[in-house]
């Protein structure tokens, strides 16, 4: 059934997508090199990290043994009150020593459990006074998701490999979906602005940013300066940052399905969350951190290893107009991909830098833009010119 | 495979989590319920804050302003205050012992919530309404 929509909605808007194994190729060396480097990246980092939960023990010992209070099952029943020295000594020990282990053997899985669950162990101090913090849940769920990643150096032979590529595209479908769960929570909100509960005011309405920001400071007891003041009066902004904003939580899941959204998506996140620090007092600090280390363009710097294993375009052809464009992709082996309709703007507007570009693949952008271009060039026949001069597109018809 | 088995995993238990919360049997899945935000703070005209406030030498209530006192940063003395508040079985005991802690110097605590309507905070920062919630001797 699905299958025959999605045929039905690529033959009214003549989009096609036929794409090789070169490309497929391609694909599975970015995903793979980029989480080979992320990996290493946040091993290290994770040195950093339990050496801050080391201070941070040693911070929270001196607070009185009565406010201890566990927010939820998982604390009540493996921390039920504050840790003792020698336990935490333990785990900090067995952590070390696991994340050691995993920069030294990478493909071990036993002992990516156990360092995950010594962190698990030690990020739930955050959650045993009074209030279940956030902090560091995104940290927690990377190396939850990428228990079962295995990961070796994909440039040295044999080269990129498949099941890696797929379970890292899944293990940043698990943890960036994180924001999407909280984008549908925004939107459920909005749904009951405008249906059963219209009390007060809704994201969408132009104070919206401004009280928040308000009750943000006023938390904090920090007086909201005149400065900040005019930024959020300023008409239309807010609300329009608002859907940009839920756009990209929304869509946060998809960072490895489609690539071109890639960096948009972690680096727009990462803007998220220092806007929020700055102007809405929500501090997050590991969090964008580890976002950077997930999202940070390695091939950009590496090119020399990147190009190893990836196999160049050799030639690109763009022809027709409106529905009927038709875009052509030659690799250095002579693959072809080949797209039709909006698919081949989109793609020859990537392929040609255009900054732009990757933010068509947002889902429904293809559909509205196609429902555009039928309408305005609803007049123009097959351009029968066209199709002589690009021996390639005769295909199609 | 084993990871979209994760994937999937997680999705199962956050929907039950969802499920338990809505029970009030609390969250079995410590992530993916994240509700945060879904509205505006402030989003009814109307908010509050907890705040200490400690009689002075001439036993007038001086208001504490908020500030990382000892161990403890100001999101988490807000999250405290706020817990203990609502929470009234222990709430009271754990309250006096945050408050001795962090202001050893007094004896007597007062904690009040502050009301106040957004924009009007704004015009001015003293224009909110005082509740006295509970004494702390």
């Amino acid at each position: 059934m699905t299958q025959y929509l999605l045929q039905k909605y690529h033959s009214i808007f003549k989009l096609r997508s036929e794409r090789s194994s070169t490309y497929i190729h391609n694909r599975i060396a970015f995903l793979h090199f980029q989480y080979h480097y992320a990996d290493k990246m946040l091993r290290f980092f994770t040195y950093g990290w339990l050496i801050y939960q080391t201070y941070l023990y040693l911070v929270l010992s001196d607070r009185p043994s009565i406010l201890f209070t566990p927010m939820n099952w998982f604390g009540r029943t493996f921390m039920p009150e504050f840790p003792s020295l020698s336990i935490f000594a333990t785990i900090i020990i067995f952590a070390l020593i696991s994340n050691t282990l995993c920069i030294i053997k990478r493909q071990n899985v036993p002992v990516r459990l156990i360092l995950f669950f010594c962190i698990l162990y030690l990020n739930s101090l955050n959650w045993n006074y009074g209030f279940f913090s956030h902090v560091g849940h995104l940290f927690v769920l990377v190396h939850f998701f990428t228990i079962f990643v295995p990961v070796r150096n994909p440039v040295t032979p044999p080269g990129p490999d498949k099941e890696t590529a797929i379970s890292v595209q899944w293990a940043y479908v698990g943890f960036m979906a994180s924001y999407s769960i909280a984008g549908l929570w925004k939107v459920s909100g909005l749904v009951a602005k405008f249906t059963f509960s219209p009390m007060g005011i809704s994201w969408l309405n132009s104070n919206a940013s401004l009280y928040n920001s308000i009750v943000g400071h006023m938390s904090w007891d920090i007086p909201l300066d005149s400065f900040t003041v005019q930024i959020f009066t300023i008409p239309y902004l807010w609300p329009t940052m608002f859907l940009v904003m839920l756009t990209l939580q929304l869509n946060s899941f998809l960072s490895t399905i489609r690539l071109p959204l890639f960096f948009w998506i972690g680096f727009g996140t990462i803007c998220f969350h220092l806007f929020n620090l700055i102007f809405m007092k929500i501090e997050f600090i590991i969090t964008p951190i580890v976002l950077l280390i997930l999202f940070f363009p390695y091939h950009k710097i590496l090119k020399d290893q990147y190009g190893l294993m990836t196999l160049p375009v050799r030639l690109t052809n763009f022809n027709g107009k409106g529905l009927n464009a038709i875009y052509i992709r030659v690799y250095t082996n002579n693959d072809k991909d080949l797209y039709g309709g909006f698919y081949a703007y989109r793609e020859y507007w990537y392929d040609t830098k255009k900054w732009y570009a990757g933010l068509l693949f947002i889902p429904g952008i293809a559909l509205i833009v196609s429902l555009i271009l039928k309408i305005v060039f609803k007049e123009e026949s097959l351009p029968e010119h066209n199709t002589e001069k690009n021996p390639e597109s005769t295909l199609n018809y | 495979m084993l990871t979209k088995a994760l994937v999937f995993l997680s999705i199962v238990l956050s929907c039950t989590s969802l499920i338990t919360t809505a029970r009030g049997w609390g969250e079995i899945y410590p992530f993916f319920y994240w509700k945060l935000f879904s509205q505006p703070n402030g989003s009814h005209h109307q908010d509050h804050v907890y705040r200490i406030y400690v009689p002075d030498s001439d036993s007038i209530l001086k208001r504490l302003p908020i500030e990382h006192k000892a161990t403890y940063t100001k999101d988490d003395i807000m999250y405290s205050l706020a817990y203990f508040v609502s929470d009234t079985l222990y709430g009271k005991e754990k309250l006096r012992a945050l408050c001795h802690y962090l202001y050893p110097e007094f004896r007597e605590y007062h904690i009040y919530k502050e009301e106040y309507a957004p924009l009007d905070i704004l015009r001015n920062p003293d224009n909110y309404d005082t509740i006295l919630v509970t004494k702390i001797p």
